[in-house]
């Protein structure tokens, strides 16, 4: 059976979409880039196909 | 924190998933899966940014307000959608708590609107069928909300999740006795018939009314009820039946449909002049997967001159196409007509035409034989016509005298060119005289007779033939019928003075 592999995406939201920055790399980095800015951190859960 | 640490953190079992999280690592909310137009999934996430019912502000509400009982039965929404049943479970008993009459507020569940205590007491019900942050799996729960909601906007809802459950864990005998009587109450409910069905793949029990249960859910999904009883006749040990329901044919149609759904998608947005990129992508996957075939090229070509790209419609469907092989006569006619009609490529057109002869002469399918009929047409408009009545003239009909169809083509065909009447009427003469198959079709014998006569001007006979096919319509194309007697009635008229 083919391994899907989980890959987590992260993403600083501002109230608006077009403001935003992707990053790399743990989460609790993510996290406190977050609190810094004041924003909403997006994680995006998904498995490639292939 | 990285990797499947952040799965195992957030309780993420399963992808696409997007988690909300503010600084401090909370969960504001999250979604689900993904679902298209990415319009409306943007608004998903627009409407998180707003703040709107997230897990967080319902969270915050319930701490403020804990018996209003709109906010407890989203919030344990949020919990079922999150799979921590108890915790919604826990909040489906304060609403019934905070409101046993079902007085205190209004939801909504898909398009039913209903009290939160009638949706409550339908989802711990529904927790019990599947054995969700409840103890005791059953199906007790859902009947007494049938009792006590005899007219419930839920009723169809309750049957599904019933069927769930009794389909898998109840006795043979109660399970028996639910489905008789679900299947009464909902004849055309689908999913009901594939609970029973499919059950029976894994219990090996009742297989002979599985695998007509299985059938009767053609209407909801062929694919569904084929692979279902495919399944069913392995289980019975008879692949030969397996493969008769669900073998290399039904592989073969479930292309041909798709190949045939997306050139209608095509079509259709070609039309509306919109989601052209997407229109363009779908014909040529249905090239894909079906090469020889012209639909979606045509389709695809014609799209091309109509945007002034002539010469990728040359490069999808020009000469190159017909020397494919494995290219069907049919096919082969449908690349003439196009071409002829464009003007352009018409010596390529005149060859697809005489291949098509060719290959039609050695198969008696009708489909295929329908190409000799398209082949004279193009002779016509080649202007070739003694060409045409050479491949498709008496000589062709002669030995083809057993089909209605063929026969009715034929004098339908000559009667319009007003060309070959005699042979015309003999072969429509004979295809009246001949048992139809399709009873719908019997008209259509008729009126193609009165067609001839009409060409031949022989009016009354025109007439009696029109007022034949009305009567052994039986009501199907009865319009047409009438308008063909009212046109023939205004020659005779016309005649008389």
């Amino acid at each position: 059976m083919k391994k899907a592999f989980a890959i987590v995406c992260f993403l600083l939201l501002s109230s608006l979409l077009s403001a935003q920055t992707w990053l790399t790399g743990p989460v609790d980095d993510a996290l406190a880039k977050a609190k810094a800015q004041g924003k909403l951190l997006l994680l995006d859960f998904f498995a490639p196909s292939g | 924190m990285i990797g499947e640490a952040v799965y195992r953190k957030y309780g993420v079992s399963g992808t696409p998933f997007l988690l909300f999280l503010d600084g401090n690592g909370k969960e504001v909310d999250w979604i689900r899966g993904y679902s298209a137009p990415p319009e409306k999934f943007h608004e998903k996430v627009l409407r998180v940014l707003r703040g709107e019912d997230t897990f967080k502000v319902l969270t915050a509400s319930y701490a403020a307000n804990p018996k209003d009982v709109q906010i407890l039965t989203k919030l344990a929404a949020k919990y079922y959608d999150r799979t921590e049943y108890e915790k919604a479970v826990g909040l489906y008993k304060e609403v019934i708590a905070a409101d046993p009459d079902g007085k205190m507020g209004m939801t909504e569940y898909g398009k039913a609107r209903v009290s939160c205590t009638e949706l409550v007491e339908f989802l711990l019900g529904r927790a019990a069928c599947y054995g969700q942050g409840i103890a005791k799996r059953g199906g007790e729960p859902l009947e007494r909300f049938l009792e006590k909601y005899p007219a419930s906007k839920l009723k169809k809802e309750a049957y599904t999740s019933l069927s769930s459950f009794y389909s898998s864990w109840a006795k043979k005998e109660d399970k028996e006795k639910f489905f008789d009587k679900a299947f009464a109450l909902y004849p055309d409910d689908p999913w009901l018939r594939y609970s029973y069905a499919i059950d029976a793949v894994y219990s090996k029990e009742n297989l002979d009314r599985a695998i007509e249960v299985a059938e009767e859910m053609k209407s909801f999904s062929s694919s569904t009820a084929a692979n279902t009883r495919a399944q069913l006749y392995a289980v019975k040990g008879d692949l030969t039946q397996a493969e008769a329901v669900y073998g290399r044919e039904f592989g073969d149609s479930l292309v041909t449909g798709l190949v045939s759904a997306l050139q209608s998608y095509a079509s259709f947005w070609i039309r509306q002049k919109t989601n052209l990129d997407s229109a363009e992508k779908m014909l040529k996957t249905g090239i894909q997967l079906d090469p020889v075939g012209a639909g979606c090229r045509q389709t695809l070509a014609d799209f091309y001159f109509t945007v002034g790209k002539p010469e990728k419609a040359l490069e999808i469907f020009g000469p190159e196409f017909i020397k494919t092989p494995g290219v069907r006569a049919y096919d082969l006619t449908w690349y003439a007509r196009f071409w002829v009609q464009k003007k352009q490529n018409t010596e390529s057109a005149l060859e697809a035409v005489e291949m098509a002869v060719k290959s039609a002469a050695g198969t008696a399918d009708i489909i295929d034989q329908m190409a000799f009929r398209s082949a004279a047409e193009m002779f016509f408009q080649l202007g070739k016509p003694d060409r045409a009545l050479q491949i498709f003239g008496p000589s062709y009909i002669q030995g083809r005298t057993y089909d209605p169809i063929l026969l009715s083509e034929y004098a339908r065909f000559w009667a319009q060119k007003k060309t070959n009447l005699e042979s015309a009427l003999a072969a429509s003469e004979a295809a009246v005289k001949l048992k139809e198959l399709i009873p719908l079709n019997r008209g259509s014998h008729w009126i193609t007779l009165s067609s001839v006569y009409l060409a031949l001007g022989r009016l009354e006979d025109a007439r009696r033939a029109a007022e034949k096919a009305l009567e052994v319509s039986g009501g199907f194309n009865e319009d047409y019928y009438k308008s063909q007697l009212k046109n023939i009635q205004e020659e005779i008229d016309k005649k008389k003075k």
